[in-house]
């Protein structure tokens, strides 16, 4: 009869442990095998993860890729505060129809808009095609496309709606009376937002950097279709070693370390955010 | 002008920059979908509806919707009736290790797509599983199964819980409290979550990629056209999708709306 009243979790768990515990699992495990004729063999060894750590060409991807996500979150936290701040304390009656706007990408293929961006940057896109009416130019600038910063472009587009969510929802949350306040103790605007609003609202920081900085480490499609040869990630390499090359010991110990980095980011955030506040509301 | 006004000012003109940043992608692709030219390239040229008629004439296209619709049909089904049960159990009943439970029901959305990806491709591989869409449907199941669990969790915790009490004390079974007072309530929650979950699966390429087979989804046949090239009929196909995602979305934001009518009642102060 007690177990009865955990029967309600168990479909959810049923699917977790074998579709994705399970999985992760064994990823772990072929990590530390060996690869012989293309087939995966239980001979233990560390060379994976070795491999990957000596190989500088590979490290030098896989900083890029955290470079290029840090840069990204920087410039997304850039925008969204003033954003989430015009929406949350600046326009009045356009609020309700600003958020939907902004949770409307939410809704929207990240494939299709990557896609879109492509048409934007490439060499006969709108970029070029105005520089080029305007006569700054005479030949199209080949290099927007397919570099570190056409993936910076895409990646902000994607992901910005997230951060603007969740510092908006933290603006939401602070007291208008505690401006006002400051404002009565002669504070100026400047200092009333680096005493007050910033400190209060750091949290939703905090979190908008985690929704942000994460999910472009594992991010693929994005390096993938704008990135050309000198802006891939980590994770296009990833796939690459299970792909043509065969290497699922050497992808996996890639993946892993990867894995480790995230983990240790939530950590770190740990001291800024309760992260049981984010997911249990 | 005052310092406020000043900065005012400069607030609501980076706003308007930032959402035209956020919306460009979009004005461009359903512009360039109506451009009477086979490259999707500046100058533009004039207007047609040609690559609409080219779209549903275009039968692998035709064929990935279906099977798009199929697998996020069949996942959000899954994750809805999982997710829904999850939720409740974790709302309504304490036991030790919830937090190591409530770890579980949230991996799935911060793990890179590309490693539940990879590691159920290990799987499917090492047990000789024939990949399908089935197999992607299995992919999908685990991180739609989380989201619903959230955003139904959410709608549990505004519900104000005497309403349950009060089914109870009128002696209505658990499964007769849970069946008649509680899913009725958070019914929105669970339309908004299942909603959310299609969206995620129907536009999913990573998992899809790897685990397809030789089945495709929308995703991947936009990605396999884009390696010969741009063209206004992916143009096209996207300002459709765009087009079917905003009305679910206006759907899902009015659900959402009527949630506050039996919240919690607002402690006294």
């Amino acid at each position: 009869m007690r177990l009865l009243r955990f029967l309600p979790l168990a479909p959810a768990m049923g699917i977790f442990v074998c579709l994705y515990i399970a999985p992760m699992l064994l990823m772990f495990i072929y990590s530390f095998w060996t690869v012989q004729n293309f087939r995966m063999v239980p001979i233990w060894t560390l060379d994976n993860y070795i491999f990957f750590l000596t190989n500088t060409a590979y490290l030098r991807v896989f900083i890029r890729t955290v470079i290029t996500a840090a840069v990204a979150t920087g410039l997304a936290l850039l925008i969204s505060y003033p954003l989430a701040y015009y929406v949350a304390k600046i326009a009045k009656r356009a609020k309700l129809f600003l958020i939907f706007f902004i949770v409307i990408p939410f809704w929207t293929s990240f494939v299709i808009r990557a896609y879109a961006w492509a048409t934007i940057l490439g060499a006969r896109g709108l970029i070029n095609g105005l520089l080029i009416s305007t006569g700054l130019i005479d030949e199209p600038l080949q290099q927007i496309l397919y570099s570190p910063v056409s993936v910076i472009i895409g990646l902000l587009c994607i992901y910005l709606p997230f951060m603007t969510l969740t510092i908006y929802a933290s603006l939401e949350r602070l007291d208008d009376r505690l401006l006002e306040a400051a404002h009565d103790l002669y504070a100026s605007q400047f200092r009333t937002f680096w005493k007050v609003t910033l400190p209060l609202t750091m949290p939703g920081i905090v979190a908008g950097i985690i929704f942000v900085f994460i999910p472009i480490l594992g991010e693929y499609v994005v390096p993938n279709l704008l990135g050309g040869v000198s802006g891939f990630f980590i994770t296009n390499i990833v796939v690459n070693l299970f792909g043509q090359s065969g290497q699922w010991g050497q992808g996996s110990a890639i993946a892993f370390v990867m894995m480790l980095f995230i983990v240790a980011t939530l950590v770190a955030c740990r001291r800024f955010i309760n992260y049981d506040e984010i997911f249990s509301r | 002008m005052s310092n406020r006004r000043i900065s005012r000012l400069a607030l609501t003109v980076l706003a308007v920059c930032a959402m035209i940043f956020i919306y460009m992608p979009i004005a461009m692709l359903v512009l360039f979908s109506f451009n009477d030219s086979p490259f999707v390239a500046f100058p533009m040229s004039g207007f047609t509806t040609r690559w609409y008629t080219d779209l549903f004439a275009d039968r692998r296209i035709i064929g990935s919707v279906w099977n798009s619709l199929f697998v996020g049909g069949v996942s959000t089904a899954i994750a809805t009736v999982a997710g829904t049960c999850a939720a409740f159990a974790m709302a309504r009943v304490s036991f030790r290790g919830k937090t190591l439970v409530r770890i579980i029901i949230i991996l799935p959305l911060m793990i890179p797509s590309i490693m539940l990806g990879l590691s159920l491709l290990s799987v499917f591989v090492q047990l000789h599983i024939h990949r399908s869409l089935v197999t992607v449907i299995l992919g999908y199941c685990t991180f739609t199964t989380s989201f619903v669990t959230l955003v139904v969790g959410a709608s549990l915790h505004n519900l104000d819980p005497s309403l349950e009490e009060a089914a109870r004390d009128l002696y209505a079974r658990p499964t007769g409290v849970f069946f008649r007072v509680t899913l009725p309530l958070i019914a929105p929650g669970v339309i908004a979550g299942a909603l959310f979950a299609f969206t995620l699966a129907f536009d999913e390429y990573v998992i899809a990629f790897l685990n397809s087979g030789t089945q495709e989804t929308i995703p991947l046949v936009i990605m396999g056209m884009m390696k010969y090239g741009l063209s206004p009929k992916i143009n096209a196909l996207a300002a459709l999708i765009y087009a079917a995602s905003f009305l679910l979305a206006v759907v899902a934001s009015t659900v959402l709306l009527r949630r506050g009518r039996l919240r919690r009642p607002a402690p006294a102060a």
